[in-house]
This record gives structure tokens, sequence and C-alpha cells, in this order.
């Protein structure tokens, strides 16, 4: 069990073993009701037709929420940046999920990645703003900058999120990368 | 894992703040070749160094949208960086960021030519030493951002570092028999027999002269002139269908920037 628990995303030896010894110490039924969660929501799990989204029902839920924004739609790279953007509560569209990012060093390529299905939805006609959200890392710009050239010509806007100081940040410790972007994406006071 | 709220890492991670020794560290200048999320939050990066070529070290805490590191750790990246010695990777402890090409990064084609060299020289790159390599690399990606022909750029590279990692083509005397192709006759290039065959030698795809001379111009003028070469359409598709056969058979591996490229061109017409 702990070489199974060491597979999961942030979890090293020492957490295995002890995540492995709460298990161990609980009732059979919770144990059991924890293992049939996990196995639902795995075979009952995925992607949305409409957004690409995991979800247990198709279209999901966002998509299927007749008061959400058809005129923008926010694409990331990942289910959980859906999440994240969600917690703003300041977008109001909806949403496409790529599953990764164009890196020809890791050799994925525009075929690799949601693209296809995205160009699909934006030729209902109903979108008039793209908004790129993929990460600010080499690869999540040059995919923004792809997708900037697929869309544009469809005389749909496309925009990326402002980068910039982290909130609550300091500016002595900013790095300089983080601190130009920010200086070229200034706004009027 | 729940490690200590987010600060730069190597605040919270000082073997000094665990009552630890100091691991011992080194410097090195080097450009950011690739990376790879590691764990939750850390990184694990490929650098180029100057001094030892091929390094891979571990930035702490790096995906954490505060990390001091992050922005600075990107591939193209020139950095000054110190390094602690630790048991399996090294630890990258603090990055000063030399040049991060903003105006190859704003620009999908650039990024992509700056993609194949990165890849070129992580393929052929030895660990532990750089060479020619390094300055190679940064003047390629100087000649990126100064807005050069990047197809001159690119085939001026590839021809380096090709020459660098001894699998650089014969030009000047036939691959086969070695006598100079100055005299006449038709010419062909073959990768498989390393470069250029003379008119008694015959086999491989025909080379026309003038696409002989723009290579070795490319091959042996100053880095920084190599824009002033003038060529023509033909040509250059010549010159790059070539030295992508030459690469191919050499590294034996697909070149993946390249594919790009080609997939970025079809999109254009
Ligand atoms: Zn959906
Ligand atoms: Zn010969």
């Amino acid at each position: 069990m702990i070489q199974e628990l060491t597979r999961l995303p942030g979890v090293g030896p020492k957490t295995a073993q002890r995540l492995a010894f709460f298990l161990l110490a609980q009732p059979i039924a919770d144990v059991q009701s924890l293992a049939e969660a996990l196995l639902r929501a795995r075979q009952n799990t995925r992607q949305c037709g409409v957004c690409c989204n995991l979800t247990e029902e198709d279209p999901c839920p966002l998509c299927s929420d007749s008061r959400r924004d058809r005129d923008a739609i926010c694409v990331v790279e990942r289910p959980a940046d859906v999440q994240a953007v969600e917690r703003t509560r300041d977008f109001h569209g909806r949403y496409h999920v790529l599953h990764g990012v164009i890196s020809p060093l890791e050799g994925v390529g525009p075929e690799d990645i949601r693209l296809a299905e995205l160009l699909r939805r934006l030729g209902e006609g109903t979108c008039r703003e793209v908004i790129v959200a993929t990460n600010p890392s080499v690869e999540g710009e040059a995919t923004a900058m792809y997708i900037a050239r697929l869309v544009k010509p469809l005389g749909i806007r496309v925009t990326r999120l402002a980068s910039g100081l982290p909130a609550g940040g300091d500016l002595e410790y900013a790095d300089q990368v983080t601190l130009s972007r920010a200086l070229q994406g200034r706004r009027e006071l | 894992m729940i490690g200590p709220p987010s600060c730069a890492p190597w605040d919270t991670a000082t073997p000094e703040a665990k009552g630890e020794t100091p691991l011992p560290t080194y410097n090195q200048e080097a450009v950011v070749l690739r990376t790879r999320d590691l764990g939750e939050a850390d990184r694990l990066v490929t650098l180029f160094t100057r001094e030892r070529g091929k390094v891979n070290g571990v930035a702490r805490g790096a995906r954490r949208a505060a990390s001091r590191l992050a922005g600075s750790l990107q591939p193209l990246s020139h950095i000054r960086c110190q390094l602690a010695r630790a048991r399996t990777l090294d630890i990258i402890t603090q990055v000063e960021l030399i040049e991060s090409f903003p105006s190859v990064r704003g620009d999908l084609t650039l990024v992509t030519y700056a993609n194949h060299f990165l890849e070129l020289v992580d393929v052929v790159a030895p660990e532990r030493e750089a060479g020619d390599l390094f300055p190679l690399l940064l003047g390629g990606l100087h000649l990126l951002a100064a807005g050069v022909d990047p197809g001159l750029v690119s085939r001026a590279f590839e021809l380096r570092l090709l020459a660098a990692a001894g699998f650089g083509p014969a030009l000047r005397d036939c691959a086969r028999c070695g006598r100079p192709v100055e005299e006449r006759g038709d010419l062909s290039f073959s990768p498989g027999e390393g470069g250029v065959l003379c008119g008694e030698c015959d086999g491989g795809a025909l080379l026309r002269r003038s696409v002989l001379a723009a290579l070795i111009y490319l091959q042996e003028a100053d880095l920084r002139q190599i824009g002033r070469l003038a060529v023509d359409e033909r040509d250059r598709g010549e010159m790059e269908g070539l030295l992508r056969a030459h690469l191919t058979y050499h590294l034996d591996r697909p070149l993946r920037s390249l594919a790009f490229l080609d997939t970025l061109r079809r999109g254009e017409r």
C-alpha cells in the first residue's frame, strides 16, 4: 500500500507511511467507502464533450449552466486551473481545457492538445473573446501565441492574462523577469 | 507533504536552519535548456553551463507563484547561479538573470528556432565539459534577438554544432576521396559519407555550387557577419533540407522543433 501511495503527486515515502498507518487504523467500513468513492470517481469521470474539462456528466455543470456568458471562453492548461479561475468569482464565461501546452522539446505538438475542439467551438459563432490563461512559462507563452495566430483570423478578440507582482509581495524580492513584465503591463491610475 | 508557507525557497530549506552543516556551493554561468516538474512544488532544471556542460539541478519551491527562482529558471534564460552540491542532485540556491531574450520569447517563430538550438545542444552536449558549444549557443540566441535572419542563423548554428560534435560535413574536400572539390564536375551531398562528394565520386543528392558556397560561408565566417549573406529561396530551401538530413542521420533522432516550425509555416500559407 505504501508503494502505491508514493505514486500520488507530492507524497513521499514518509507521508505515504503516515497515510497507510492512518488508513489501517480506520474501521473497515470507512476504508471501503473511500475505496469505492475513488473507484466510482475514476470510472465515471470523462472529458466534457464541449470544454474538455473532467466531469461526471457530459456536458459538464459549467457548460450546461445557462446563466454563464457564451461570449467569452477562458482557455486553461489543466482542469485544476478551471478551479483556480472559478475561485476568483470574477469570470462568468465558459472554459476550455487544453490538457497540456505545446512543447516541441517534449514532443507535444498542437495536435496533441485540445485545440481542434476549441476551434470547433469557436466555429459555432457565439464566442467573441478568447482569454488565454496558460501559465506564464515559455511553453505557456508559445501556446498562447499559437492560439492567437489561429483565432484572430476568425475575427474573435484574443486576450492574455496580465502577469505581474504577487499580491501582498515585496517589490524588493521580486525576480527580474516578473518585475520587468509587471513594468511592461503597467496601467493608468 | 505539508510544507511551510511559501516564501523564498532557500529561506525555508537551508541546511543551516535545520542544524546541518552547509553544503559546499559553486557558481556557474549557464543557459537553461529545459525544466521538468519534480514532486509537488520543485522543478528539475537542466542547465548548460559554460564550464561543466550539462548539469541538472533542483530548484526547490520553484512552482510556487511567489518563488524568486521561477522567473529566471525558464528555458532560454542566460543566468549566473549558485548550486549546492548534494548527495543526488545539486540544489540551485541563487539565480541572477543576465538575459531573458524577451524579443525571442515574444515571437512564436523565433522562440521555435531558439528551442531548436536548445534541443540540439541538449542532444550533443557532453556532461562535464562545454567546449565551444557555450559561446555558440549564446551567440546564436543573441543573433536571433538582434533580428538577424533566423534561417541563416539556424544553418550556421547547425553547421558549427555538428563540427563541435565531430559530425561537421566535409565541404571543401570530397568526403570519399579527399580531393578538393573546386575542380569541375557535378557535386553531390551525402550525410552517410560525411558531406560533399566530388564529380568522380557520385552518389547522394545533387548539390549546386551556389549552395555549397553559401554553406562554406555559414560554416566559416564570423558568426556576427552571417546576416550579410544573400541567398535566394531555392538555395535556402536546399541548405535547410540537406542539413536536416545530415543532422537526422548523425544525431539519429527526430528534430522536434524543426517539425513544429514546419507546422507553423503550413499555417502561414
Ligand atoms: Zn464542459
Ligand atoms: Zn571524390
